[in-house]
């Protein structure tokens, strides 16, 4: 039953810990922008990726480099069956994203990806990242998208190093280091 | 008790559930005294494969057995006041739900946990039954709402929630619980020995009540066991009970900006406020999976039959990141504009009114018929 996340002290607890861990990851990550919506403790988010996937424009697969996800936690998240369409939603910006577990329509557009029964947002975030990534993908004809399904099969065949299309872990901070100008200590003795 | 038009004055009853045990049962509390109206709740219809293991004849087949069962009843005690509901129980409004006595022959943990919890909102106690046909056993537990519980989800494991499963946006649009297959003569022990329970709980005649305790019976071995089900301080559930809630004045027909300034004035809610309809968030748009056509409908979830306009599937799936559990000022006009009917509205949908400070609860009175 749809409650409050606000009334329900079980699931505004969980939401708490799932929105430390989520802005801590995203802190840890220059391929995640993570925003919350909503008072705290947030039950909506928006997750940009910066990272390389794959899109399809006239015809032709390419890569493409920032993806935005809505994540929703729904009142009755913990207690009941798993509906992943009312939890994920591909918000673009690219009309026709390319992954099996994306539906190819402009957004809002569906995502389908195993979310078991009291999954944290880390663990969502780190699937859609392989997702988008290709780290992960599905090659049966199962997900949303049949066409990239048979396209990857192909590829594979081909180019079996392909993917993932993005290497880099979702964790990924870049170090920015300044080297400090060298100060001579001492004479060498000849 | 209820006081009936037309009928004697009694008690009410709700039976969810009319397959191997609920349509046991129904013969048997058709025939119940001191019941006066009885509601019967189920969305499915009979098939030829139930003739075996339920009480249905062959007429029935092809029947919606909430009509099919009401029927049954009809004829086996005319006095008897009977409401068929032919819907999802987390369909139905809440307030058909008000009565002394909720009784479940459900098929799924994910539907007592959504029982358990309109049991409780409401404050009304339930009694649920269940049977394993592998090893023929019947089981019967009895529920009564407080803060304390123990409640259906007391006796719940993280395993038993992750067996609940995933409804996949790529997959069949529902996921159908496995069938019970218990035999007719198992359906009919459970149904007796419900019925047994049930005059207790509502006569208060004598004998143990099983409140907040489990009965296992095992007819291959002549054996009977009870025992206490603890209350469990880390239930997910949590046990809250609302006021009874009071009938609010307003028409299908009124529009939801409507429905809020008759809310606002009637809490004389101070500032802020929203409406939760509880079962049915607002969802603003569908998607087809099949497709990919996305269309701006809003509507209570559940509530509103689509097609896709392009493929004609009718497994349209809400926009999650755009559904909202609370309805406010703030949507769109169109939205407010639009009629409480047109939104899926129904006569005696229980809404949670919320301000900063409290809640009120309030029946959507309707129209009158």
């Amino acid at each position: 039953m749809p409650h409050s996340p606000s009334e329900d002290p079980i699931l505004k607890a969980f939401l708490a810990t799932q929105f430390e861990a989520g802005m801590a990851l995203a802190s840890q990550s220059d391929l995640l922008n993570l925003i919350p919506f909503g008072r705290l403790p947030p039950s909506r988010y928006v997750a940009e990726f910066r990272c390389r996937g794959l899109a399809r424009e006239e015809g032709t697969i390419i890569e493409h480099d920032f993806w935005a996800v809505g994540i929703t936690f729904p009142p009755n998240y913990l207690r009941q069956v798993v509906d992943v369409a009312a939890m994920l939603t591909y918000l673009g910006p690219h009309p026709a994203p390319w992954s099996p577990n994306i539906q190819m329509a402009a957004p809002p557009a569906l995502i389908c990806m195993h979310i078991g029964n009291n999954a944290g947002l880390v663990e969502i975030l780190n699937g859609l990242y392989d997702l988008i990534s290709w780290n992960l993908f599905s090659t049966s004809d199962e997900g949303l998208n049949h066409e990239a399904s048979q396209w990857c099969r192909n590829e594979l065949t081909r180019r079996p190093d392909r993917f993932p299309i993005d290497r880099r872990p979702l964790k990924t901070r870049t170090q920015q280091v300044q080297p400090a100008k060298a100060r001579p200590e001492g004479r060498i003795r000849s | 008790m209820t006081k009936v038009r037309g009928a004697r004055v009694g008690h009410s009853v709700v039976l969810v559930g009319l397959g191997n045990i609920g349509s046991s049962f129904a013969g048997l509390l058709g025939k119940m005294p001191g019941v006066a109206r009885v509601v019967l709740i189920d969305r499915d219809v009979y098939e030829s494969k139930n003739l075996g293991s339920q009480e249905i004849r062959k007429s029935d087949v092809g029947r919606p057995k909430a009509r099919a069962q009401a029927q049954r009843l009809r004829h086996l005690n005319p006095d008897l006041a009977v409401v068929p509901v032919v819907d999802d129980l987390i369909q139905v409004p809440l307030a058909v739900y008000r009565s002394d006595l909720i009784v479940a022959g459900l098929d799924s943990i994910a539907a007592r946990i959504q029982l358990n919890e309109i049991a409780w909102r409401l404050g009304i106690p339930w009694v649920d039954a269940g049977v394993d046909p592998l090893q023929n056993l019947i089981r019967i537990t009895a529920l009564r709402p407080g803060e304390v519980g123990p409640c259906f989800e007391c006796g719940l494991t993280s395993s038993d929630y992750l067996n609940l499963g995933t409804l996949h946006p790529c997959l069949e649009p529902r996921p159908e619980a496995f069938p019970t297959n218990g035999s007719a003569s198992l359906g009919s022990v459970v149904g007796g020995l419900l019925a047994i329970e049930c005059e207790k709980i509502l006569d208060q005649t004598g004998g143990n009540l099983l409140w907040g305790r489990q009965l296992i019976f095992d007819p291959m071995h002549h054996r009977c066991f009870v025992s206490e089900i603890p209350g469990n301080p880390e239930c997910r559930f949590d046990h809250s009970i609302w006021s009874p809630p009071r009938s609010l004045a307003v028409s299908l027909g009124a529009s939801l900006s409507r429905l809020l300034e008759v809310a606002r004035r009637t809490t004389d809610a101070k500032g802020g406020f929203s409406i939760e309809v509880p079962h049915h968030p607002l969802v603003q748009a569908v998607c087809c999976p099949g497709c990919g056509t996305s269309l701006s409908r809003p509507h209570l979830a559940g509530r509103i039959q689509m097609s896709c306009p392009v493929c004609r599937s009718p497994d349209l799936r809400p926009v999650g990141f755009e559904t909202r559990p609370f309805l406010d000022a703030s949507l769109p006009g169109a939205t407010l504009r639009g009629s409480l009917r047109t939104l899926g509205f129904r006569k005696g949908d229980l809404i949670r009114v919320r301000s900063a400070k409290r809640d009120w609860s309030f029946v959507i009175a309707g129209d009158r018929t």
